[in-house]
């Protein structure tokens, strides 16, 4: 088991049946995104007593879904802006109950979000300590925790940096 | 009933808002603010009779925002809304004059106990 693997599918869960009313599965393995297919991700950190990252990647198509499921909007009716709040919330409400399982106090950030195609999110002095897949309505999910190395500086209020060969600009949600 | 929500996720708001009518206070005023520092000056202008508001946004925190309020005197009921619960965060919250803090996700249940309280 990994590090608050069960705490991080409780949460998913709870955030995916509760706020947007979608199924949602962990998978018994991590799921892969389609190659070329767009997806977005969106980060908070935490810094303090512990400091790490809270990752959610998912396909642009159910970012779109997570939209119209919290402004009970039409698809052709989310634009980028409405896409970042939704999903940086998602991650935010992730990661402000991860902050409260791992050593206090500590502070979290505002959400970043940026979408592209086959976005990786990589924050620079941190390894990932949790991985977990899900599936939701037929399409990926993936939830990662990163921690930073014991050795590097514990501020990690900068954004992550993107694999950005392919990415559009990360927006702030 | 004027509830004043304040939260710089548009998406949170609008759920705050919709979980509100769930909870029975569909009757009641709602507006909205993005963060403190418009938190503060809609609890001037609006005069709510309670303030829901998120923890963490830019310009001005919720807590910052409550402080705020009761070093000029302002004493409207005020309550968090947030996805963060720690227990330092509580006591904080509490010492600064909140009356509840409800974590993200949370349910229409929570509302209608907390707020219900409130009123």
């Amino acid at each position: 088991m990994q590090f608050l693997e069960a705490e991080v599918i409780e949460l998913t869960r709870t955030v995916w049946e509760t706020v947007l009313d979608l199924p949602i599965e962990p998978t018994d393995h991590d799921e892969e995104f389609r190659d070329g297919e767009r997806t977005v991700s969106a980060c908070v950190h935490i810094s303090g007593g512990w400091a790490g990252s809270v990752i959610l990647s998912c396909p642009l198509s159910l970012g779109t879904k997570i939209a119209c499921a919290m402004f009970e909007l039409e698809t052709d009716d989310v634009d980028d802006e409405l896409l970042a709040d939704a999903v940086g919330e998602v991650v935010n409400m992730i990661g402000g109950n991860v902050k409260g399982l791992v050593p206090g106090p500590s502070q979290l950030s505002l959400p970043t979000v940026g979408t592209g195609v086959h976005t990786q999110l990589a924050v620079p002095g941190s390894h990932p300590v949790t991985r977990v897949g899900f599936s939701s309505v037929n399409e990926a999910v993936r939830v990662v925790l990163m921690k930073v190395d014991d050795k590097a500086p514990a501020d990690t209020s900068q954004a992550g940096s993107e694999d950005a060969s392919q990415n559009d600009p990360a927006t702030v949600g | 009933m004027k509830i004043l929500i304040v939260d710089d996720s548009k998406a949170m708001r609008m759920i705050v808002k919709r979980t509100l009518k769930q909870a029975g206070f569909g009757e009641a005023t709602m507006s909205e603010a993005t963060n403190g520092k418009e938190g503060l000056e809609a609890v001037k202008a609006d005069k709510p009779d309670i303030v829901l508001c998120d923890w963490n946004m830019p310009e001005m925190t919720g807590i910052e925002l409550l402080r705020a309020l009761r070093a000029e005197g302002n004493e409207v009921k005020f309550g968090f809304v947030t996805s963060e619960g720690t227990t330092e965060m509580r006591q904080q919250a509490q010492e600064s004059g909140a009356l509840f803090l409800i974590s993200k996700p949370f349910t229409a249940a929570d509302f209608t106990e907390h707020v219900g309280a409130a009123k």
